[in-house]
């Protein structure tokens, strides 16, 4: 990752775009995995939430 | 229980389902559609529950756990529900086949149950993944839901 500087709020704007840009890109290889490899995401996640809330 | 006998006619549905076709999110449980067996012109909705106490499964209300996974069994009460489960395709999990809904058949059943949660995975499964737009269009044609998919897509 770059340093990323913004001069105004266009190039911030531009910067958030892109932010939504890869994190589609990153949703859609996700959507590729496995199935295996998916139910064991779910399962972390669901652990991490569990852990989160007994906190 | 599908091998043994005790459910016929499954498919996965639900969160688990529409993460096989997405990234994935999230989840509490696991939703099973099965096709209720008849005995004597009575619908059977349990068969499975002594199957699973039997093995030891702790259950919960209407939940039987599995390891800390809480599985809902879900009788097939709609003919779309029905129609769902006897087109869900096989998948390949850890070595074992399970049924799981078919993109189309989850969409239906999202847009009739129509909770924010059950929109958002309609969102999810049109963003990414294939829809077989045809198949879809039929199947909430034939099920009263065509209107509705129209106002929910054309509001987003």
């Amino acid at each position: 990752m770059k340093k990323v500087v913004a001069k105004n709020e266009i190039d911030l704007e531009k910067y958030r775009q892109k932010l939504f840009k890869t994190k589609e890109t990153y949703r859609k290889e996700q959507a590729r995995l496995s199935f295996e490899q998916k139910i064991e995401i779910v399962m972390k996640l669901n652990r991490f939430a569990r852990g989160w809330r007994k906190a | 229980m599908h091998e043994e006998g005790v459910l016929k006619e499954y498919a996965i549905g639900g969160a688990i389902a529409t993460i096989y076709y997405t990234e994935p999110f999230a989840t509490n449980d696991v939703d099973i559609f099965f096709i209720p067996p008849e005995e004597q012109g009575l619908l059977v909705l349990t068969p499975f529950y002594e199957f699973c106490t039997q093995a030891g499964y702790k259950t919960y209300k209407e939940y039987i756990l599995i390891d800390e996974t809480p599985i809902q069994f879900l009788p097939a009460a709609t003919e779309l529900e029905k129609e769902a489960v006897q087109h869900a395709v096989p998948v390949t999990y850890k070595n074992i086949q399970v049924n799981v809904l078919r993109p189309e058949y989850l969409i239906a059943i999202f847009l009739r149950v129509f909770r924010l949660k059950d929109q958002e995975k309609i969102v999810r499964l049109l963003e990414q993944t294939e829809i077989d737009k045809n198949l879809l269009s039929d199947i909430l044609t034939r099920h009263g839901l065509k209107e509705k998919f129209e106002n929910f897509t054309g509001e987003r």
